[in-house]
């Protein structure tokens, strides 16, 4: 009799814990960046911190992928030319790379997730991903053989340059869980790109990820410094004019007030 | 404090660039000599990219190089005429110097080329001054400083320049030359301005004064002059067709200058003239050596962001 009972309540509240865990990964999670609006002004610190939080199912891994809009890039490579100086001997643009790109994790990656499910989820530790997604021109076409490997050591040395930037970043442990909740910050730098950011919220469990949710945040300019890199922009011949007209009345202030040349 | 340098793209600590700046500021002050050919390439090592170091310098120096010009002014001290002559060159170069730039960019060569001509200005200017300076402190008596007293010699340039057509007389100058030097003068440092982010100073007075044989408070005060217009041009020029001028760290640098600059003339003051240039020798010669060090040691990372066409 009291089995007859509790059977079919252990039942019930079995497949009810796990409509539970599936209603979190079929997208219904919250997942918040704060602040949502990052405003790059004239006195902005060298860099932003931004709290990204949300729900998560019990006993998962969790990992963030923030993925700023694409750039293109000139590039350079150096090699040695009249035998001592180091000098640009290649060029190449990369088009279309995320000019920020951060996975961060609860746990290190290669401990959750095979080789295979990094690839198939797109969270390499390496920035596989961004090797597969961006494109290289190069501005004289190399010998059919040696693309694949100078397509690679352009994107690696442009990734290198990202990351002593703090503009690519794989932090394995910088998602704290309790609970069913998760916390992370991430370091914004000043010079990564403006626009609208994606965040891709993934939750990893017996070797498997799967995206749990996602959001967006926003990096903007304001004030001056946002009015000047406009004007420089799309009123090149005003800013200029304005700048040496600028320059010559501080110049013939400093003149009047000390009475002699500043030196040129 | 930081502030962010919306042209350069970067954040940067607002004392370090105003230190930058009253360092050259005071070098400037102390040894009566310009400080963008040590800015420029200082600004760079800073990390600041060549392109925006050399353009945000020009407009720098228009604003420096006006207090000077307009005190020249009220003391007679400047050669309208011949500054005319100067500044038609020195717009020709600048705007040849702008396309240059805008052309090595294209092909991602400029911070090459900016290296390799600073290396070989400074190497020039740097050993040129040692050697004069070294030489003057054994006779124990002064060459450059005190040229006013000393009549130049006249050079095989300045005869030549005397037999060449479009003839003209400077009267603030005591000469009678052609207009085809100065011109071709200006041309020179007009392009080096663009290039290098420099008023030219350093080239034109010597010029001004051993080869065209202009008295010397005359030559500082016409370039000085020419300096100004000519540095105009190039902001304008650089903010049009390179959008490297960035206005802030102008600001900033022009800041620092200002108090360096009336630090180091007063300081100046109580060192001899040959003392001075040798010690002036010696910085321009170890920044030289600071340029030629990141040209022949290998690179941590063989690929670099050019700068004629970052992240766009």
């Amino acid at each position: 009799m009291r089995l007859s009972i509790f059977l079919p309540l252990a039942v019930l509240l079995f497949v009810a814990g796990n409509m539970g865990d599936a209603s979190a990964t079929s997208g219904s999670v919250a997942l918040h960046a704060e602040p949502p609006v990052l405003e790059r002004t004239l006195f902005s610190k060298p860099s932003h911190t931004l709290t990204i939080t949300g729900s998560c199912p019990q006993g998962s891994d969790i990992v963030l992928k923030i993925v700023s809009p694409n750039r293109n890039y000139r590039l350079n490579k150096a090699g040695k030319g009249l035998g001592f100086v180091w000098l640009p001997v290649g060029h190449a643009e990369i088009r279309d790379i995320p000019g920020m790109y951060a996975i961060l994790s609860s746990a290190k990656i290669s401990n959750i997730l095979s080789p295979t499910g990094q690839e198939e989820a797109g969270l390499t530790p390496g920035f596989e991903e961004v090797y597969k997604r961006c494109e290289v021109r190069f501005e004289k076409d190399p010998p059919p053989g040696a693309v694949a490997g100078l397509r690679r050591e352009y994107i690696s040395g442009l990734i290198r340059i990202f990351k002593e930037g703090g503009l690519y970043q794989n932090l394995e442990g910088a998602v704290s869980i309790e609970g069913h909740q998760f916390t992370a910050s991430l370091v914004h730098p000043a010079g990564a790109p403006l626009g609208e950011y994606a965040i891709f919220c993934y939750a990893v469990r017996d070797g498997k990820a799967s995206l749990l949710c996602q959001n967006k945040f926003l990096v903007t300019s304001s004030g001056l410094a946002d009015w000047l890199a406009t004007k420089a922009r799309t009123d090149p011949a005003v800013y200029g004019v304005f700048a040496a007209l600028m320059a010559v009345a501080v110049g013939l202030l400093v003149g009047v007030v000390f009475g002699r040349g500043a030196g040129h | 404090m930081n502030v962010y340098l919306p042209i350069a793209h970067m954040s940067v600590n607002v004392f370090f660039i105003i230190g930058l700046g009253g360092l050259v500021g005071f070098l400037s002050g102390l040894f009566g000599v310009g400080g963008g050919f040590l800015l420029t390439p200082l600004l760079i090592l800073a990390g600041i990219p060549p392109m925006v170091a050399a353009a945000s310098d020009s407009n720098q120096i228009v604003a420096a190089a006006s207090s000077g010009a307009y005190t020249h002014s009220r003391m007679g001290n400047v050669d309208l005429k011949m500054g005319i002559v100067l500044l038609l060159g020195g717009f020709t170069g600048g705007s040849i110097g702008v396309q240059i730039i805008k052309v090595l960019a294209a092909i991602g060569e400029v911070d090459f080329v900016i290296k390799v001509v600073y290396v070989v200005i400074l190497g020039m200017i740097g050993s040129f001054m040692f050697i004069e300076s070294a030489n003057a402190l054994r006779r124990r008596a002064p060459v450059f400083d005190d040229n006013r007293s000393l009549e130049p010699k006249e050079s095989s340039v300045r005869r030549l320049a005397m037999r060449l057509p479009w003839r003209l007389t400077f009267h603030k100058s005591h000469l009678t030359t052609s207009v085809i030097f100065p011109f071709l003068l200006g041309v020179l440092v007009g392009m080096l301005a663009a290039i290098m982010g420099v008023g030219g100073g350093f080239i034109m007075v010597p010029a001004m004064i051993y080869i065209l044989g202009m008295p010397t408070i005359v030559a500082i005060g016409t370039d000085l002059f020419q300096i100004v217009l000519t540095c105009v041009n190039v902001t304008i020029q650089q903010a049009i067709r390179n959008h490297t001028v960035d206005l802030v760290l102008v600001v900033i640098l022009f800041f620092g200058s200002t108090i360096g600059a009336q630090a180091g003339a007063r300081v100046g003051r109580r060192l001899r003239g040959e003392q001075l240039r040798i010690l002036l020798a010696v910085i321009v010669l170890v920044v030289m050596a600071m340029m030629v060090y990141n040209l022949v040691v290998a690179p941590d990372n063989l690929i670099s962001i050019s700068r004629g066409g970052g992240g766009h």
